[in-house]
């Protein structure tokens, strides 16, 4: 299947930054779609059409199949000072990436798949939150998320009610603003940048971008790892692997349906 | 006791274990094992040259190798004699077989879980097909432990053995390796996950 | 000999103790992937392998009392698949439309048989312990191809997937086999209750050189 316009119309990161030294070479895919990557002065992304949109951002390489991509969102918390930048490196997982961004969604997960890290089985429940666009239109925003967490950060000593909100600024990623249990008023970053391969598999390149003074990089590192190792289990025990449209699920559901997004998912009727 | 561990690595965590069912206090040296590589920097082949994890100091002591670590722990800190026995040249001997099969795990089974999870290069198929051999060894003995009326590998306690096995194999589905057609295998693990003083490691399904 | 066999419906798809009170299992049965799970009570449930909710393999999940729970958001289902509980909404009484797709399991002769259809279970005389259950890699012969095999004195087929047979050397046995699609064929066997360790030992012995051969077979 080719990928639908709006899925191809993106942005997606293929790696970190220093995973392309000068001199690589190497091969990736994104979108059933094989691409060469190499570095030589400069980083150059090739093609079955030939050279490919290449940035670096966020720590990250970006590349995309389109001629006249959208614009990758903005992050402006990246040029906050104070914040520390820690990225998890690239994870294969034999899923639908939009399964991967479903899950991450999800707070009603943590009590069972993080138990006695991000949620505890006393506190299952989950409050209402409100979903918004963006000011543009082109994002989905769950705000006034809270949930229980015994351990809700490498930094963080005890139980809390956290606040989350929740950004899906790209199909293939999402951004989780968390309160900081160091500093009032911030909010620490974790967010996925997916790189589909396959309608049925893809690599998740995480990171988190945090106020934190107590933890060496290797902590958070550690900590980001086990949490979303513990989430790959999950998702490689998902049937179907791929995305049903399930009209019950409302952030998903909205961010894909309305934009005609088909690649990678099924009909809910399917499978029900 | 310091242990150089990364949150991922199943030999890490065969130290993890032991030192969890003896426990013991320890401190933990993370190490950036993946995206990093810290393992391969001049400073970690300082402290163990094959640029492997884990590896245990105690005091003036460092030992590097998951087995060899075991072996310290067990025949210095466990007062019942029980997770490494040696009483019996047999048992020693037996002990020692599956740990040096926990090595050939290892170099199959964990091998096809960082090609399919951390996207290492190498070849897939032989990784896999050298992880089902060893399952089907361990396989049948453990089943025929069960006739003798034995839960574990090297008797009926757990040993060593059973630790220095049990990662790689409980952790196999991560690189595409079918558990389901090991029926005495599932019974070990969910034996050995009922353990006193058993703790998980993400990736190993516990259903109490 | 009884060649009635009327149970082409039922699949032996385990060894009785393949799934212990108070835990779940992945079988494959064909092209369907099923969650084996015993309650605290000891009765056997087989159901697909997919939670209504967000399609978890239920396998996966916790066996609570007589109820299983997913691993992902932990719902709840009884005995008969029906939702009893979400935790994420704990005032909430869950539709009773949330219910999993469950077989027909019923145990007999040491092994546990799913049927989709209505008709009757196998029917196995005597009393029954569990030996071996085997990986077949290759695409799964038809019992009368894998007894040829070896070496039978007698067989009294107890369904397509299954036969009572005697064995020159091993005396009598229960071997089923099941196919499993692309994931191969599973071989079991089970013994006599009064089997003692030998015996047991023996037939997992023969069994293994039954398993080599039909791959062997299949290489060629
Ligand atoms: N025989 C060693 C093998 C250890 C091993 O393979 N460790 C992995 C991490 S789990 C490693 O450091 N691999 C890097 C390498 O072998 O180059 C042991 O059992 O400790
Ligand atoms: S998928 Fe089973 S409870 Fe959500
Ligand atoms: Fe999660």
């Amino acid at each position: 299947m080719t990928p639908d316009p709006f899925t191809l119309s993106h942005w997606y990161a293929i790696g970190r930054i220093e995973d392309f030294p000068n001199g690589y070479k190497g091969e990736h895919r994104i979108l059933s779609t094989d691409i060469a990557v190499s570095h030589h002065g400069e980083l150059n992304v090739t093609g079955p059409e030939g050279s490919m949109g290449v940035q670096t951002r966020y720590g990250h390489v970006w590349t995309t199949l389109s001629r006249d991509p959208r614009p990758l969102y903005n992050m402006p918390e990246f040029e906050e000072e104070g914040r520390r930048l820690v990225t998890a490196g690239a994870i294969a997982v034999r899923c639908s990436g939009l399964r991967a961004v479903e899950n991450f969604l999800d707070m009603a997960h943590f009590p069972f798949v993080h138990t006695g890290i991000l949620g505890v089985e006393e506190h299952a429940e989950v409050e209402k939150y409100d979903v918004s666009m963006g000011a543009a239109g082109d994002e989905i925003w769950a705000t006034k998320c809270r949930f229980f967490q015994p351990m809700a950060a490498a930094a963080a000593e005890g139980g809390q009610v956290i606040e989350y909100r929740y950004r899906v600024a790209h199909p293939y990623s999402t951004i989780l603003y968390k309160t900081c249990p160091l500093r009032d008023g911030h909010w620490d970053l974790i967010g996925l940048f997916i790189q589909p391969t396959e309608e049925d598999e893809c690599i998740v390149h995480s990171f988190v971008l945090v106020f934190d003074e107590h933890n060496t990089d290797t902590d958070l590192l550690h900590f980001q790892q086990n949490i979303f190792l513990q989430d790959r289990m999950v998702l490689e025990n998902q049937v179907p692997n791929k995305l049903p449209i399930d009209p019950r699920w409302e952030m998903p559901t909205r961010a894909v349906k309305s934009h005609g997004v088909t690649w990678s998912t099924t009909r809910f009727e399917k499978v029900a | 006791m310091k242990l150089y561990d990364y949150v991922l690595s199943g030999n890490c965590y065969k130290i993890r274990l032991l030192l969890g069912f003896l426990d013991l206090d320890y401190e933990k040296r993370p190490v950036d094992f993946f995206p990093g590589r810290e393992h391969k920097s001049d400073a970690f082949l300082k402290i163990n040259p094959l640029g492997q994890i884990p590896v245990l100091e105690d005091g003036e002591i460092r030992i590097r190798d998951a087995q060899a670590i075991l072996i310290y722990l067990a025949s210095r800190y466990d007062k019942s004699g029980e997770w490494f026995p040696g009483q019996s040249h047999s048992q020693i001997a037996e002990v020692a077989q599956w740990l040096a099969f926990s090595d050939m795990i290892t170099s199959t089974a964990s091998a096809a879980r960082l090609h399919d999870m951390l996207g290492y290069n190498l070849d897939i198929d032989a990784a896999r097909a050298g992880a089902h051999r060893l399952l089907r060894v361990l396989e049948d003995h453990l089943a025929h432990q069960e006739f003798d009326g034995h839960d574990w590998l090297a008797g009926r306690r757990p040993t060593i053995a059973d630790i220095s096995c049990f990662p790689y194999v409980a952790l196999a589905e991560d690189g595409g390796i079918d558990l389901f057609c090991y029926p005495a295998i599932l019974r070990w693990i969910r034996r050995f996950t009922a353990l006193d003083g058993f703790h998980s490691m993400p990736g190993i399904n516990v259903s109490p | 000999m009884d060649t009635d066999v009327s149970q082409v419906g039922w699949i032996p798809v385990a060894l009785n103790n393949a799934v212990q009170a108070g835990s779940a299992i992945r079988v494959i049965a064909g092209t369907d992937d099923i969650a084996l799970w015993r309650g605290k009570d000891g009765v056997a449930h087989a159901w697909e392998n997919r939670c209504p909710h967000r399609g978890m393999r239920l396998s996966y999940g916790t066996v609570c009392g007589n109820r299983l729970r997913c691993l992902y958001h932990g719902w709840i289902y009884d005995g008969s698949g029906t939702c009893v509980a979400i935790p994420a909404h704990p005032d909430l009484t869950p539709p009773q439309t949330i219910k999993v797709r469950t077989y027909r399991c019923v145990e007999a002769g040491a092994l546990i048989w799913i049927s989709d259809e209505d008709n009757s279970a196998p029917a196995i005389d005597g009393h029954w312990t569990p030996c071996r259950s085997l990986h077949i890699e290759v695409a799964m012969p038809d019992l009368p191809e894998i007894l040829k095999w070896t070496k039978v004195n007698s067989v009294r087929p107890l369904s397509t997937y299954a036969a009572d047979v005697a064995l020159p050397d091993q005396g009598r046995l229960i071997l089923a086999v099941h196919p499993m699609g692309s994931k191969g064929a599973m071989l079991h066997c089970a013994l006599p209750a009064s089997a003692r360790r030998d015996s047991l030992l023996s037939a997992s012995h023969w069994l293994g050189e039954l398993r080599s051969r039909i791959e062997q077979a299949a290489v060629v």
